[in-house]
């Protein structure tokens, strides 16, 4: 099985750029300026045996190579990831785990919408390339698409909750608000405008992308094929456009998604969504590192983790790389 | 194979035609594209041509001569830019040009195209058994099974082993991927096929086997066969008839045997003197001098006058008609008599020659 080496060769690549992310996280906030027992002995009530413990209770007194180094990859690799210094000391996995799912919650619904808006608003510009349909669908898409997310943010909140008081202008719930039923779509309710900033700044990525792929597929030999076995537009559309032109747009996609952790960053700032973007902002201002090292490789991860997957998915859909790989 | 013969038998025919009409009958047709300069290219200019059931007809040209421009008329998929002036493609009587012509109805299931390239005419991400299953399935009206067997043996018929059957076209060898264009042309048992520079991509040894595969396909199924190529050894091997073009014009046409050995038309024989033929120990080429003409911007007269050397001050001023000689040959030359009648001698264009080298 050719095929299995193959998939092993990526999943170890992807092993080893995350094990050189492990390692440059460590050397990072190493060749940052202070230490912990230096900002320790600002403090002149702290004797010198004290900080003498506290070195050898931190494992400063051990060289960086090899000691540091294994003690620190040691503990990340068993889920200790530290203490957040700005959260009363709370352990940074569960600082971090408590706002994974706001934010998988909009960037996810925000991705999904974004992704099957944008291929069908692609594949119908496409088809229609040059005539006045495109035009004004492919100019949306690129207003879109050049639109910052805060700005579409602030937008959408003078719009839709200042100006028409539809929704929520910020947060997470309606403090004191009900649980239940009533509570979930209290929550859809403050989650709706993150999640159109997120899908109607994603749409015009993808709609361009496909737009292009469309236009170069209909050029294609097969086409005239298609066109000559009598299929109706719909089906050479469907059946022999789209699977060779959504390769590069699913190839998009699932990269995209290593990005749903930081992506929301500024999105989470403007609604005062409590995810990770909001999180990272946070520890920015107050210097806790320990949570910043941990999103840090928290996104590294989900980075490496979707192009992977982006690999994997493309060779499953184009037979071409599927049997090259396998050869 | 009585499977094949008997479908030609018991076919419907779409609504409107008439069985006892000729097969595809093209009259006067006249192509154009529009230029992005605003001109317009007159790529087919008036030709007549037809092709009867088990006929092969072979259009020979140079490139731009407008015999791909032909061929896309005839399935009614020309470019955007493209339109039908005038004249008439009649498919046993049905026209296809008219407006509200039945092409969905027509297309594959009458009248179907081997392009040359198989590489890009067949589906990179679609397996080539389901290539051929889709047309009858969703042309034919056949249940997906019956399609994907009756695909199956299309595929054995042109040599396509069982083991590749689930092959993606670039899993499959240039000719073994013509030979699966060739059963996706055949899908829907259709009464004419065009191939479009079938052969050109392909070795010497794998267009011998393609071109054999198709003269059998063509007597098995009773095809009406238009085989458009600048190859005209191809021609000579396959044809009953065949048609000269330049410039958008037939200028040529009758018996592959009349026309090759005694080819009566300046451009005929210029173009089959520009090849040596080892057979006949002849080691001199003609040299036509010149370019082919600017589609654009077509002199008036006779489209090849500038590079004929029995170019007249006629010749440059009016069109040559086309002359039917005792309906063996068609003429449109000013050397030959105008009024018909008995075939002419051929009158020899005085190419300069070029001597091969000498071993």
């Amino acid at each position: 099985m050719k095929l299995r080496g193959w998939l092993l060769g990526r999943v170890g690549g992807a092993l080893a750029t995350i094990l050189m992310v492990l390692l440059l996280n460590f050397v990072l906030f190493r060749l940052m300026p202070g230490s912990p027992d230096r900002t320790l002995a600002r403090n002149p009530r702290v004797s010198a045996e004290a900080i003498a413990a506290a070195r050898v209770r931190w494992g400063l007194d051990k060289p960086l190579f090899p000691d540091q180094l294994v003690a620190y990859v040691g503990a990340t690799l068993s889920g200790d990831f530290g203490y957040s210094v700005k959260y009363g000391g709370r352990e940074v996995t569960s600082v971090i785990g408590e706002k994974i799912a706001p934010t998988l919650l909009i960037v996810g619904l925000g991705e999904i919408i974004a992704l099957a808006a944008g291929i069908a608003l692609g594949a119908w510009t496409g088809w229609r390339r040059g005539k006045f349909g495109d035009r004004v669908g492919t100019l949306s898409a690129l207003i879109l698409y050049s639109m910052p997310y805060f700005w579409l943010g602030m937008l959408l909140v003078t719009l839709f909750a200042t100006t028409l008081g539809w929704l929520p202008t910020s947060g997470i719930s309606t403090p004191g608000g009900p649980g239940g039923v009533a509570g979930i779509v209290d929550l859809l309710r403050h989650a709706a405008l993150p999640i159109a900033t997120i899908a109607l700044g994603l749409i015009g990525q993808y709609a361009i992308l496909l737009r292009s792929s469309v236009a170069e597929a209909l050029r294609e030999g097969y086409v005239l094929t298609a066109r000559a076995k009598g299929l109706r537009d719909d089906r050479i559309l469907r059946g022999h456009i789209l699977p060779n032109a959504l390769l590069p747009t699913v190839t998009l996609a699932a990269l995209n998604a290593g990005y749903v952790i930081g992506g929301a960053l500024t999105v989470e700032i403007v609604f005062s969504w409590p995810g990770l973007g909001l999180l990272t902002q946070e520890a920015l201002q107050s210097r806790d590192y320990p949570v910043l090292q941990g999103i840090f490789l928290l996104l590294s991860i989900s980075v490496v983790v979707a192009n992977l997957l982006a690999d994997l998915l493309y060779s499953r859909l184009d037979p071409r790389v599927r049997h090259g790989a396998a050869r | 194979m009585s499977g094949a013969a008997n479908h030609n038998d018991a076919r419907s025919l779409p609504a409107g035609a008439n069985a006892a009409a000729p097969l595809l009958e093209i009259r006067a047709l006249r192509v154009s594209f529009s230029l992005e300069d605003g001109r317009r290219l007159t790529a087919v200019d008036g030709i007549n041509l037809s092709v009867s059931p088990g006929e092969a007809i072979g259009i020979a040209g140079e490139s731009g001569s407008g015999k791909s421009t032909a061929a896309s008329a005839i399935m009614g998929l020309l470019p955007p830019n493209g339109r039908i002036d005038s004249g008439s493609i009649r498919y046993r009587g049905l026209d296809l040009v008219a407006e509200g012509a039945p092409l969905r109805r027509t297309r594959w299931r009458e009248i179907a195209v081997v392009f040359q390239g198989s590489l890009v005419a067949l589906n990179p991400v679609i397996k080539v058994r389901d290539q051929v299953a889709e047309a009858i399935e969703l042309r034919l009206g056949e249940p997906a099974n019956a399609a994907r067997e009756k695909a199956k043996r299309l595929l054995a018929d042109v040599g396509i082993p069982d083991k590749r059957l689930e092959a993606y076209p670039h899993q499959l060898s240039g000719g073994q991927r013509q030979r699966a264009m060739l059963a996706v042309a055949l899908s829907c048992s259709p009464a004419v096929l065009i191939g479009d520079e079938p052969t050109t991509a392909l070795d010497v040894i794998v267009q011998a086997q393609i071109l054999e595969l198709l003269d059998r396909m063509r007597h098995e199924y009773g095809l009406g066969l238009i085989l458009i190529t600048h190859d005209l050894a191809v021609i000579a091997d396959m044809c009953d008839r065949v048609a000269i073009m330049y410039g958008g014009r037939i200028v040529e046409s009758g018996s592959v045997r009349e026309v090759f050995t005694n080819p009566r038309h300046p451009y005929t024989q210029a173009l089959l003197g520009a090849a040596p033929d080892a057979r006949a120990g002849r080691r001199t080429i003609k040299v036509l001098e010149g370019q082919p003409p600017d589609l654009a911007s077509l002199p008036p007269g006779c489209h090849f006058a500038p590079r004929c050397p029995l170019a007249d001050a006629r010749c440059t001023e009016e069109d040559p008609p086309t002359v039917s000689y005792e309906d063996r040959v068609t003429l449109a030359c000013h050397r030959y008599e105008p009024n018909g009648g008995a075939l002419p001698a051929p009158v020899a264009a005085p190419y300069p020659v070029l001597e091969l080298g000498k071993r």
